[in-house]
């Protein structure tokens, strides 16, 4: 259904405009096109089950291959080699004849799909792209310069990417389940193991490494002590809980993010899958750029810088997660105080401290800001094609302030956390903006 | 591999077609127009109500087989999935019927009806018929139902009257005397009706559910009054929702005289052993016998399939039989899941495949054998039932099977996850067909499968002629429906007409017998019936309910083989009165009454319990603790742990006072301990102070010898474990030299340590320069199991310092994976020979000719070594090796046919070593593993394939493609625990020990001359493996001898109490001359055992 409709509307901007033989510009000069092309590697990260992690860094070397493309084409911007760490420049070529909007969408393709699975995860969506490009009447010469460029760039941003840990991490040592108290253990309905104990060995866009930002400890785990800081921090979450008014439930489930909620039927068990975090900023980027009417350019802009800022968020939030193996609510509450407790949202497999979505969020927003300015207002849609209504934000930030409520209503993760959170994404986010001189 | 068993199965191949030739197959299926059975169970349907709703909604209905008129002939009950279905088919003899079910007012008021059992509750000689049903959900309505019999072929319905009129969600029910007060009680098994996602503690199992909670009812009938009262709670019945009863059994499993009940249960609640205790209470006490079960237990059956006079037992689970089905039904979870989903909430191990729990005697403890028994896997089963169907005299198995629908097909489960997208938001039930359309047709055969009395079952479906019939089978029940003296077999299938076998066998000898009670329980339901023919023996105990929702009808069928006369048989009445009746004609039907009984009976006097040789004694409370680390979290696809090979002890008398002291390994972050043996046989730990120091270092093994020629015994402990080192005092080898008086200082340097994962050290004077040297086994590198590494040799300079030795005298580059190691002169030269062997490696016999060592390799010997030991086993004056391997009770060696192999590669090129295990099957190489087990090393299979039809089925070299090539290549042609025969020329015959060691890993022997001259003992199991693979622990400490009359091993008897993982047995001398026996356990206290003299 998806697909029909997106091939329609192709149809219908060409139909708008094939009057004149180089249409073609206008055909891709449009921004909608790039933020539908990043939506499409949005549903090949939710439909093969990428943990939210792993699809910030598919988001990132993708946006970051089109950046570059965009680099190149528009003077208003500049490369990131040499200010993201190990990124070396694009080799110089004539580009004298290339659509450099074409490039950039077909530079994300394929860096996309490299990151993706299965094989040709992205090959509709290309056909379509391909079609459009006859459709359009490019001339050869100007399709063959374009598709080289975009080869290039994208080629040069996957060897680089190759170098950043990742395919060593796959075979790192697991996390090892030990019955300690306040330790983190698998939770309910999946009891999947922790996802990406190693991902602090990722290597960081822009932080010096994982460890740049350390949070403070979290308090220390005490369920005797009823005026302990930990059993108030449970306390909260329990109480809260037990009394979510239909906002709060709204709040969490807009926030909910999980890209594969687990469900367990009999002999069966599956997943329902929804857009991840990093995703969900993805689109809200796309409604930025709508809202601002940005140009392509600028577009491609707001997303890379965005991605980039949630890629070294996840780092610097898992670092502490690992560091401080926090058990999750839902396990403390149900063994010390109400077997039979459940948190609104489902519990995600890995430790508590800190919380991913409010450290991404927040250090999103910050990009964002730092692209389209402070109270940017906004109507937030990402979550209909779920069910879930539409909420409205006055400014970013006020998105990353929700983020963090909603956790604690999910009943996922207790507020001090995500309080905590909220400030170290915001760090991270500040590093993004400072280093990165990416407009002339 | 196995190149006996071949020869074998060819043999069984040209005798079965010879046998067949124009012949037709033992059973034949009678159609419905021959015998009027035209009976359909067709499972109601409505809105928000099929098999997304109801997760049993598949489970189908039950068979009882009974003479309802005491006419001689057996008739048939059926239990429908619908209202009014139910049907009652009169035995008109040579297999007509008449469909009396409407005259005789027999075919329910109830929505879904599921269990029956055909039993005399009120005592009035005629068979009643109880009917279970499921009511009470998904607007279902109805309660179980009890009819009558008035003795004219009607019935009236008195349920309500009785008291019995349960309505919930009911599987089953079964009736039998378990107060020993004259008249029939009942037990009604239920299930949940939905599995907590949530996995909840085991503490629950005390919360009542009204609806699925199990029930016990006494019957009042020895009061005089018709009417069952609700005994559940004060018995100790658990009635909670954590049960998914769908298998109940009962009988006197430990021989006390009381019935115990068996309940199997679904999911992930353990099934329920419960142990009478004659007193009106049941002790629920699965976890003092039973190591694991059935993970998704399903109906199930009690009998004494091995004809030892004991008990046995059989679940039945969904474990496909067909390697392209079973490779889309997915792995277990990986072992860290598994504990917290089960371990952590109080939960005993559980597999999903068939269970064979033997009982190694009066139910004190139980190996499952399944998979060296050929019954593990025969897909979505329902009914098990042992009986002798070509009355050999020895019990075969008959396994109902068949789902109309799989769901867990994972690629069905893919497919819904995506549409449940979809679905989240049409709460209509509008995308049910298109769901259940998408799930595969789980459809199968009946399975028959031949015992041989002792161990193993052949499947003989094809042979027997159930292989071509394809449905969904649930319930059955046999009976012999024409008297002719061997037993035919009834089934309910789903949506298809009920089937009829009759068995065709050629008249054969057998006697059938029933029973005339004297009280309330006039069929005499309990009794039990030992039948001896020449030193044989068979038992059995009339017990109805059986199978899977289904009961068979009140007579015992003994085969015979070839006796024409029975010497005697016992029978003991449920209230222990007994009677023995003596040389009985074979080929009738004996009715025996409970007024010619006498005397009391009294198990001990009548079967003298195998001899306790051994006694348990409490000699140290040492603890060897495993710290808790998991192999397969740092190298993903290792095969199995090695970190878990210990403790080995090392025995010696170290203070000089004639009493044997002895050294226990300690696990990581555990020192070992020094035990001093005291007069009184206790041990005490010395040299505390210097062992801590190194409490961070695994030990692997340790030896006692004097290393500096001062005459006292030296200990050498040696480092290990499949941890990365994380210090070099991990990975020190230590000499500690003894001051003659116990006291031992550590030696400074004594050779130069190599710091890596070793496994076992030997020690002999291999130059006969007067000093002692020995030889360090290593095992694997901690991150790339499967590379061979080398080991190593240390030369005594004659004061206590070692030189590693060099090329010349003996090569031990990359020689593999040692796990065991021994000095022994095999070619009579007097050089001592080193016999060193590990992990998908030869025996490998280094030759010493004058202090030069020559490697040969035994032809056809690689396998999954875990210990050998030198003897002369046969008395021939050559010293022969017994090699513990991994034995046959596994998924690599059930079924198979071939090598198994280990490709070794980094095959994805990140770094890091996969180890890719296969099995062999008619020459074809299959993955161990799964897909998606697969995948979590190696993402780029994921990549490769979407879907998992995709692979599965196909041999390694399809999944792997163009990855596949420069691996290296390990091989283990055997798994069989084996003797290896020295003919004193240096050839070697392999031999496999008996099959009672095949049951698991064999990790140790030792001799057991002072038990009985010439024979050994061995002793293992192993549960550092995958929830998939299964852990090993039946295997008994087992003595057994080799028999040079007959050529062959003969197995004598085990160490029933036994319970946990072997690692090494050492015998020590005690006060006065005698000696004690300790078995070293992984992660528990050392054992004792006192010979009884």
């Amino acid at each position: 259904m998806k697909k029909i409709y997106t091939i329609f509307l192709l149809f219908l901007t060409i139909a708008g405009c094939n009057e004149k033989k180089d249409s073609y510009s206008n055909i891709f000069n449009d921004s909608s096109l790039f933020s539908k092309t990043v939506k499409e590697l949005n549903y090949v990260v939710m439909q093969n089950n990428f943990p939210p992690i792993i699809a910030s860094r598919n988001y990132t070397y993708a946006c970051i291959a089109a950046y570059e493309v965009v680099a190149i084409g528009d003077s208003r911007f500049q490369s990131l080699a040499g200010q993201i760490k190990h990124l070396s420049a694009i080799p110089q070529q004539d580009t004298s004849n290339v659509n450099f909007q074409l490039a950039a969408i077909l530079a994300f393709c394929k860096t996309g799909e490299a990151v993706t699975f299965p094989e040709g995860s992205m090959k509709d969506y290309r056909t379509e792209i391909d079609s459009l490009v006859e459709l359009s009447g490019m001339s050869s010469d100007i399709k063959k310069a374009t598709r080289q460029l975009a080869d290039s760039v994208a080629n040069h941003i996957l060897r680089w990417s190759k170098k950043d840990n990742y395919a060593q991490t796959r075979t790192a040592e697991k996390f090892h389940i030990r019955q300690e108290e306040g330790r983190w253990i698998p939770t309910p309905p999946a009891y999947a193991q922790a996802l990406e104990p190693h991902w602090n060995e990722i290597r960081p866009m822009v932080m010096d490494s994982g460890s740049q930002f350390i949070p403070p400890r979290p308090p220390k785990f005490d369920m005797k002590n009823k005026n302990s800081e930990f059993y108030k921090w449970v306390m909260e979450v329990k109480n809260a809980g037990d009394n979510l008014t239909d906002e709060q439930k709204h709040i969490a489930e807009f926030w909910d993010d999980l890209g594969n909620r687990t469900i367990v039927e009999g002999h069966v068990m599956f997943t329902f899958k929804k857009f991840s975090p990093p995703g969900h900023w993805m689109n809200i980027v796309g409604i930025a750029c709508k809202k601002a009417n940005a140009d392509f350019s600028n577009t491609v802009y707001a997303y890379a810088k965005t991605a980039i800022a949630s890629f070294d968020a996840f780092i610097q939030c898992w670092d502490e997660k690992f560091r401080s193996n926090l058990l999750r609510p839902e396990t403390a509450i149900n063994k010390y105080i109400d077997p039979n407790w459940r948190p609104y949202l489902q519990t995600p497999p890995f430790p508590e401290y800190t919380c991913g979505h409010s450290t991404v969020s927040s250090s999103a927003a910050e990009a964002l800001t730092n692209v389209f300015g402070d109270n940017f207002a906004y109507i937030d849609n990402s979550e209909l094609e779920f069910g879930i209504a539409n909420r409205s934000f006055s400014s970013f930030r006020q998105a990353a302030l929700e983020n963090n409520w909603a956790r604690f209503y999910g009943g996922i993760h207790y507020h001090g956390s995500c309080i905590v959170s909220t400030e170290y994404g915001k760090k991270v986010g500040d590093l993004v903006n400072e280093r990165l001189k990416m407009k002339k | 591999m196995r190149f006996k068993s071949q020869v074998i199965v060819i043999l069984i191949l040209v005798l079965s077609i010879s046998c067949n030739i124009g012949k037709e197959s033992k059973f034949k299926s009678l159609s419905s127009s021959s015998t009027n059975i035209n009976f359909v169970n067709k499972p109601e349907s409505h809105k928000l109500f099929n098999i997304l709703y109801y997760l049993y909604y598949y489970n189908g209905g039950g068979v009882a087989t009974g003479d309802i008129n005491n006419d001689g002939l057996t008739d048939l009950f059926f239990t429908a999935n619908n209202k009014g279905g139910n049907k009652l088919y009169l035995n008109k003899g040579d297999f007509k019927f008449e469909d009396i079910t409407e005259k005789a007012g027999v075919s329910g008021n109830s929505d879904w009806c599921s269990g029956v059992t055909m039993t005399d509750i009120n005592g009035d000689g005629f068979l009643d018929i109880y009917v279970s049903v499921v009511a009470g959900s998904w607007e279902l309505k109805g309660h179980n139902e009890l009819y009558i019999n008035n003795g004219n072929n009607t019935f009236v319905e008195k349920s309500v009257e009785y008291g019995l009129d349960i309505s919930g969600l009911s599987t089953q029910a079964a009736f039998f005397d378990y107060d020993h007060d004259g008249d029939l009680d009942c037990y009604i098994l239920r299930h949940s009706k939905k599995p907590h996602a949530n996995i909840v503690d085991t503490s629950n199992r005390r919360n009542i559910d009204s609806l699925a909670g199990d029930k016990l009812f006494r019957n009042e009938l020895n009061n005089g009054r018709k009417k069952f009262t609700d005994v559940s709670t004060s018995a100790g019945i658990y009635q909670s929702s954590l049960g998914y009863g769908l298998g109940i059994a009962i009988a006197d499993l430990n021989n006390d005289g009381w019935e115990d009940i068996y309940i199997g249960n679904d999911f992930h609640e353990n099934d329920y052993y419960y142990v009478n205790k004659g007193d009106g209470i049941f002790k629920e006490s699965s976890a003092d016998h039973f190591r694991h079960y059935s993970r998704f237990s399903m109906g199930n059956d009690i009998a004494d399939y091995n004809n030892d006079g004991q008990l046995d037992l059989v679940t039945v689970d969904m474990l496909p039989p067909d390697e392209k089905v079973l490779k889309t039904y997915g792995s277990d979870e990986n072992p860290d899941i598994y504990k917290v989903k089960l371990e952590i909430q109080g939960y005993q191990k559980q597999y999903s495949k068939n269970s064979l729990q033997r009982n190694n005697g009066s139910g004190i403890s139980f190996s499952e054998t399944s998979l060296m028994s050929g019954v593990s896997a025969t897909d979505w089963s329902w009914a098990p039932l042992f009986a002798d169907f070509d009355n050999d005299s020895k019990k075969d198995l008959f396994i109902s099977s068949g789902i109309v629908k799989r769901p867990v097909d994972l690629d069905y489960i893919r497919f819904v996850s995506d549409l449940e997208m979809k679905k989240e938001f049409n709460s209509s039930d509008e995308y049910d067909q298109e769901t259940i359309d998408a799930m595969p047709d789980g459809a199968s055969n009946p399975f028959l499968f031949k015992g041989d009395g002792k161990f193993s079952f052949t499947d003989v479906s094809k042979e027997w002629g159930t292989e071509k019939l394809k449905g969904y089978f649930n319930g059955a029940a046999y009976a012999d429906l024409d008297n002719d003296g061997d037993l035919d077999i009834v089934m309910n299938s789903l949506n298809a007409e009920a089937v009829v076998l009759k068995n065709t066998s050629p008249v054969s000898n057998y006697l059938q017998i029933s029973f005339l009670g004297d009280s309330f329980n006039r069929f005499g339901i309990g009794a039990k019936m030992y039948l001896f023919t020449e030193g044989k023996l068979q038992y059995q105990q009339l017990m109805l309910t059986r199978g899977f929702e289904s009961s068979v009808e009140p007579r015992l069928h003994f085969g015979l083989a070839e006796q024409k006369i029975v010497d005697s048989i016992l029978i003991v009445w449920p209230d222990q009165q007994y009677q023995l009746i003596k040389n009985i004609a074979a080929g009738k039907q004996l009715n025996v009454k409970k007024s010619q009984s006498a005397g009391k009976f009294i198990y001990s006097e009548w079967f003298k319990s195998k001899q306790e040789i051994f006694q348990q004694i409490n000699l140290s409370d040492w603890k060897h603790i495993e710290n808790d680390f998991l192999d397969y979290n740092v190298q993903y696809l290792i095969p199995h742990m090695q970190s878990t090979r210990g403790p080995k002890i090392a025995v010696a008398d170290i203070n000089g006072d004639g009493l044997d002291d002895m050294y226990v390994c300690g696990a990581k972050d555990q020192p070992g301990a020094l035990l001093i043996q005291q007069r009184s046989g206790n041990f005490l730990q010395t040299n505390k102070a210097l062992l801590k120091e190194f409490a961070e270092s695994e030990d692997v093994d340790a030896i006692f010898f004097d290393a500096n020629n001062d005459k006292y015994p030296d200990l050498l402990v040696v480092s290990g474990g499949n941890e990365v080192l994380e210090s070099s005092k991990q990975g020190l080898d230590r000499l500690y030299l003894n001051d003659g008086k116990g006291n031992f200082t550590k030696a400074e340097a004594p050779f130069s340590n190599q710091f890596e994962s070793k496994s076992c050290v030997a020690v002999s004077d291999f130059d006969k320069d007067g000093d002692n040297d020995f030889f360090i086994g290593n095992l694997s590198n901690q991150t790339s199991y499967g590379t061979p590494v080398h080991s190593y040799f240390y030369i005594n300079r004659g004061n206590g310092k070692f030189d590693m030795a060099e090329r010349k005298t003996i090569f031990l580059q990359s020689i593999g994976m040692v796990t065991s190691a021994a000095f022994a002169d095999v070619d009579n030269n007097t050089w001592p020979d080193l016999i060193i062997t590990g992990e998908f490696m030869p025996v490998k016999i280094f030759l010493n000719k004058q202090g030069v060592f020559n490697e040969t390799s035994i032809a056809n010997s690689t396998g999954l070594w875990q210990s050998i030991h030198t003897a002369d086993v046969n008395g021939d004056g050559h010293t022969d090796i017994l090699a513990g391997n991994w034995g046959h009770n596994n998924k690599l060696w059930s079924g198979k046919n071939g090598p198994v192999k280990l490709y070794v590669k980094d095959f994805d090129n990140n770094g890091s070593i996969e180890q890719v295990l296969c099995y062999t099957m008619n020459g074809k190489e299959y993955t161990f593993l799964a897909k998606d087990e697969l995948e979590r090393s190696l993402p780029v299979l994921k990549k490769a394939y979407l879907k998992y039809s995709d692979v599965a089925g196909k041999t390694v070299q399809y999944m792997f493609y163009d990855l596949f090539k420069n691996y290296a290549e390990l091989k283990a042609e055997t798994l069989s625990s084996s003797c290896f025969f020295n003919d004193g020329k240096g050839n070697f015959l392999r031999i496999d020990l008996p099959q009672e060691l095949q049951l698991a890993p064999v990790m140790t022997f030792a001799s057991a001359d002072n038990v009985k001259k010439g024979s050994f003992i061995a002793a293992g199991n192993f549960y550092g493996v995958i929830p998939y693979e299964g852990r090993y622990d039946a295997l008994q400490p087992t003595i057994f001898s080799y028999n040079s009359t007959t050529n062959k091993f003969d197995s004598e008897f085990n160490i029933t109490s036994f319970d946990g993982e072997a690692r090494d047995i050492k015998w020590l001398n005690k006060a006065g001359g005698n000696k004690i026996m300790a078995i070293a356990r992984n992660n528990n206290t050392l054992q004792f055992y006192k010979i009884n003299e």
